[in-house]
């Protein structure tokens, strides 16, 4: 189990995570998404005993992780920027792994270099983005981690490859217990991977939740009435946004479904209508409701 | 230990390098096997393996050193400079001590042991080739190789722990190794050209250029030649210890460093901006510092040195400072925002100007009265070009302490002498000013005060110096008087034609019934004013312990006639050839002159006896003289007798000879009346 507590980390005068704190479960798969910018490189590279927090404090099974081989000998990071050694081909690469990953198992490597197709003997720098990508990807599996970290893990793959990849991480958890941390822009990506999800935002961690209470636990109403109804109406039901179009008035609650609807029917409502939302769309109300949201006037400036 | 090393790492280290270190151990061991070849093809040597330096028996671990390491340093460091690199080697599970020390290791393994191989080599060559003086220098200099290439990859992995771009990973790993050693010079030669007082070797922080190995094989060991000083070779241990010392402390700043690091310091020239700006100054300075030296002078000569000039040098600066923002930001907004933190650049120039000043009056504000200073310890003066037969003398007066209060008063009041002339600038500035019949010279003592102990240079004459070595109450042994037993080396100029040892067991028998404060002031006044080598002069070398490498030994017919009478004879007799073109200079006397002589004499010079000396006739042929043989003395030469000397070359050859004969009186008279006599 990763313990984050309370972890600040600060670049200059920006601070990139600003007291982040939860909990990855042991054998499950931890998604984060988050805009451009919230954090979430960093919040991995302090994960990998990359970087040092500023504050707060990380550990693995219950052993702080900063500077401390036995824990960080748990871990596989793939990064966002992947590093391979100058001129290198798969071979060398595996001889590299081999000789400073204790567990790195060279038979499951040939495996998953013939899964992907790539050639063991070729230049690594010679492979397109989604290739190298998958040779990081062989590469950390095959170390045998029982933590393993992915930084925009998906970027550069095909849809295929995508759903190989997942399939892949989805196994190592299942057969090996392995915890996998996935970071991604694409909240479709992690929706049918992630047991839990975790939100980033200006450093900070607005949400985590079990996927499937993500999906529940919002829900979006249209509802209208004979009279003008205020917001204010709607005080004792946790808005998350609200919007009005003519009668209609459209809203995203957070809460227990059946309790709410009953609060809106005491109202008498000519018209009451509860539609289930995408992952997208709580990622995108939440952080509208964060202020992070693009005017009309923004998109404008952009298309002129 | 798997908190501080780890074999895995090591070997993936080892493993990177292989291209490099392969090429270092190719280039070396190719030159290890040649280089013993040319010297045996050419035929080089016979010598002594004392006076044969390990560079020249193997040159190439100067590569080791000056090339290899700080390019192998960078090569293994480099994943400092780049993000993902950095994380990759960040992430692997070792502490970053375990990390640095793997990686540290892997460097010095390819270093030593190329410098170990190839010296194998090189030895096992020369031994294959008989040539064994050029065994052991080989391995005598390797601790020091050892201890400058430690210097080097330490200084390098310090630079690279506290930047992250290769631009600022090379200035700022030049600025550690050398900054120091180039701020020490410039001091020290603006302070040796005001303040004559302070002895060679013994100005502050000199023990840099005296010590450090690096220092010493840069660009910077010309400053330590010029001020006088030794510059230490590989084969210095002193050096070895200063070098692997301070190579120590640099790889424990460089390993704290490291582990200290931030990850996103890549990309970045530095840690912090304020880290950076602190480069900045430092690049700046490594400009200002001899323009404040510059500054001194003129201060303390009250010469004004051109406005333009100073315009000039400060603009280089201001460029330095500008360079240094635009190349490591990429944006004139950040240079212009820096520009405000040249305040502390010229705070840090006046500083420096004012460090001067502050130095050269400390310097001079030491001035003890003789009842105030315990003992006088008396230095051999490294600043003459070998230790002369006077120093000797002087270093064996009571094993070089004078406890004495006649001698320490006569020496205390010469130093408040000089450090007066100092202050009044009346000091002369040349160690050897006043030519021929100046009765001063420069000695160098320590001084034991209640005020400290402090090393000087000061003026003396040579009669108060003579009472000094001979009649001070400490132990003046005779065995400075007489010639030491030594390995005779050479007589300079006319060496082909002596058999060296007879005429220096001639010479230690005429030197036992000299009277020695007679010899001390012949020796002195000979050390001071000659040119060395340009007279008939005896080198010897010294056994190994006695606190000497070679001494000069002046010949003259007042302290050693027999022996100025054997080279005479040994030319005379030895070389026939030789004998011919002496007849042929003293000319035909039945011509009348020298027309016929197929040999251009040029000079001639007359050796005077009280000052071992040469005066100098500056001749053309037709001015030769003809002599006879009445002439050439044929009598033993005794205390007092002059000689002479012809320098000529045939001109169809160009081969250029020099001959020592004794004439009568009447034979030099020729010369005398004949020529205009010139003093050299």
């Amino acid at each position: 189990m990763i313990k984050v507590d309370n972890i600040s980390k600060s670049f200059g005068g920006t601070l990139a995570l600003d007291r982040v704190s939860c909990t990855v479960s042991e054998g499950s798969i931890y998604g984060m998404i988050g805009s451009n910018g919230a954090g979430k490189s960093t919040f991995l590279r302090v994960l990998s005993g990359v970087y040092r927090p500023d504050s707060g404090s990380v550990t693995v099974d219950g052993e702080a992780l900063w500077n401390n081989p036995s824990a960080k000998g748990k871990i596989m990071f793939v990064p966002d920027e992947l590093f391979f050694l100058p001129g290198a081909n798969m071979k060398r690469m595996e001889s590299l792994y081999a000789s400073l990953f204790p567990r790195f198992d060279k038979k499951r490597f040939s495996e998953l270099t013939e899964a992907f197709r790539l050639d063991p003997k070729a230049q690594i720098n010679s492979f397109s983005k989604g290739m190298k990508r998958q040779a990081a990807t062989a590469l950390a599996l095959a170390a045998r981690p029982d933590y393993l970290f992915f930084d925009e893990t998906f970027d550069g793959l095909d849809p295929i490859m995508r759903h190989f990849v997942k399939r892949l991480i989805g196994e190592d958890v299942l057969d090996r217990g392995t915890t996998a941390v996935i970071t991604s822009h694409s909240l479709r990506e992690l929706e049918d991977t992630c047991d839990q999800l975790a939100m980033l935002h200006r450093g900070g961690l607005v949400l985590e939740s079990d996927i499937q209470d993500l999906k529940t636990d919002k829900f979006k109403i249209q509802v209208a009435y004979r009279e003008e109804i205020g917001r204010e109406a709607f005080a004792d039901i946790d808005v998350k946004h609200f919007s009005r179009q003519g009668s209609v008035i459209n809203m995203i609650v957070s809460g227990d479904r059946e309790k709410t609807v009953e609060k809106l029917k005491r109202l008498d409502p000519v018209l009451l209508e509860v539609l289930p939302m995408t992952l997208e769309e709580v990622f995108v109300y939440e952080l509208e409701s964060l202020g992070y949201a693009y005017g009309e006037n923004d998109i404008e400036g952009v298309l002129k | 230990m798997k908190r501080f090393f780890s074999g895995k790492l090591w070997f993936e280290g080892v493993r990177r390098l292989r291209l490099m270190g392969f090429l270092t151990l190719g280039l070396c061991s190719v030159e290890a096997l040649l280089v013993p070849l040319v010297y045996y093809v050419s035929g080089y040597g016979p010598y002594s393996d004392e006076t044969v330096s390990g560079l020249s028996a193997h040159p190439a671990v100067l590569f080791v050193f000056l090339v290899a390491a700080p390019v192998m340093t960078l090569i293994t460091f480099s994943f400092l400079n780049k993000r993902r690199r950095a994380d990759f080697y960040h992430a692997l599970p070792f502490t970053r001590l375990s990390t640095f020390v793997s990686l540290f290791a892997s460097v010095l393994t390819w270093l030593f042991g190329t410098v170990v191989v190839s010296s194998l080599i090189s030895a096992g060559t020369n031994a294959a080739l008989g040539q064994w003086e050029l065994v052991a220098p080989v391995f005598r200099m390797m601790p020091g190789v050892f201890a400058a290439s430690f210097l080097m990859c330490a200084g390098v992995a310090l630079g690279m722990s506290v930047t992250g771009t290769l631009f600022s990973n090379i200035s700022v790993s030049a600025l550690i190794l050398y900054l120091p050693g180039f701020f020490a010079a410039i001091f020290n030669a603006a302070l040796s050209s005001e303040v004559t007082v302070l002895a060679p070797g013994h100005y502050p922080l000199s023990f840099i250029g005296r010590l450090n190995l690096l220092v010493a094989y840069s660009p910077l060991r010309v400053f330590a030649l010029m001020e006088g000083e030794f510059a230490p070779s590989l084969e210095t241990p002193g050096a070895w210890a200063y070098t692997a010392a301070l190579a120590a402390v640099y790889a424990v700043l460089a390993a704290v460093a490291f582990c200290r690091r931030k990850s996103e310091t890549a990309e970045r020239p530095a840690p912090s901006g304020i880290i950076n700006a602190i480069y900045r100054t430092a690049v700046t300075m490594f400009i200002c510092i001899p323009i404040c030296a510059l500054i001194f002078t003129d201060l303390e000569n009250e010469i004004h040195t051109s406005a333009v000039f100073y315009v000039i040098l400060y603009t280089v600066a201001l460029t330095a400072w500008i360079l240094w923002d635009l190349i490591t930001s990429k944006s004139w907004k950040k240079v212009l925002k820096a520009l405000s933190g040249l305040f502390v650049v010229i705070g840090l120039n006046v500083l420096l100007v004012l460090s001067l000043i502050a130095a050269k009056n400390a310097i001079l504000a030491y001035e003890p009265a003789p009842a105030d200073v315990s003992s006088v310890t008396m230095i051999s003066d490294s600043s003459r070009d070998d230790t002369d037969m006077a120093a000797y003398a002087r270093g064996k007066v009571g094993h070089g302490v004078v406890t004495d209060r006649r001698s320490v008063e006569i020496l205390t009041d010469a130093l408040s002498e000089t450090v007066r002339s100092e202050r009044d600038g009346t000091a002369p500035r040349s160690d050897y000013q006043g030519g021929r019949g100046d009765t001063y010279s420069y000695v160098t003592a320590k001084f034991s005060s209640p005020f400290g102990v402090r090393v000087r240079r000061f003026r003396i004459a040579s009669g108060d110096l003579g009472r000094v070595v001979y009649e001070s109450e400490d132990d003046a042994a005779p065995f400075s008087v007489i010639l030491p037993r030594a390995n005779f080396v050479s007589v300079t100029e006319v060496h082909e034609y002596t058999d060296g040892d007879r005429i220096y067991k001639a010479a230690r028998e005429e030197l036992k019934e000299a009277d020695p404060k007679a010899w001390y002031e012949f020796t002195d006044g000979y050390a001071s004013n000659n040119t060395p080598g340009s007279n008939i002069e005896m080198r010897i070398s010294l056994p190994s312990g006695s606190g000497s490498g070679e001494i000069r030994v002046p010949l003259s017919t007042k302290f050693t006639p027999r022996a100025i009478g054997e080279i005479i004879a040994e030319i005379k007799n030895d070389d026939t050839a030789d004998a011919g073109w002496l007849s042929k200079v003293a000319g035909d006397a039945s011509s009348g002159k020298g027309e016929k002589l197929p040999w251009c004499c040029y000079n001639c010079y007359l050796c005077d006896p009280e000052t071992g000396l040469y005066s100098c006739f500056f001749i053309s042929q037709s001015e030769i003289p003809p002599l006879t043989d009445e002439d050439f003395r044929t009598d033993e030469i005794v205390p007092g007798d002059s000689f002479m000397q012809f320098e000529g070359f045939d001109p169809e050859t160009g081969e250029s000879k020099k001959i020592t004969v004794a004439l009568t009186d009447e034979g030099i008279e020729k010369f005398k009346t004949a020529t205009e006599v010139n003093e050299k």
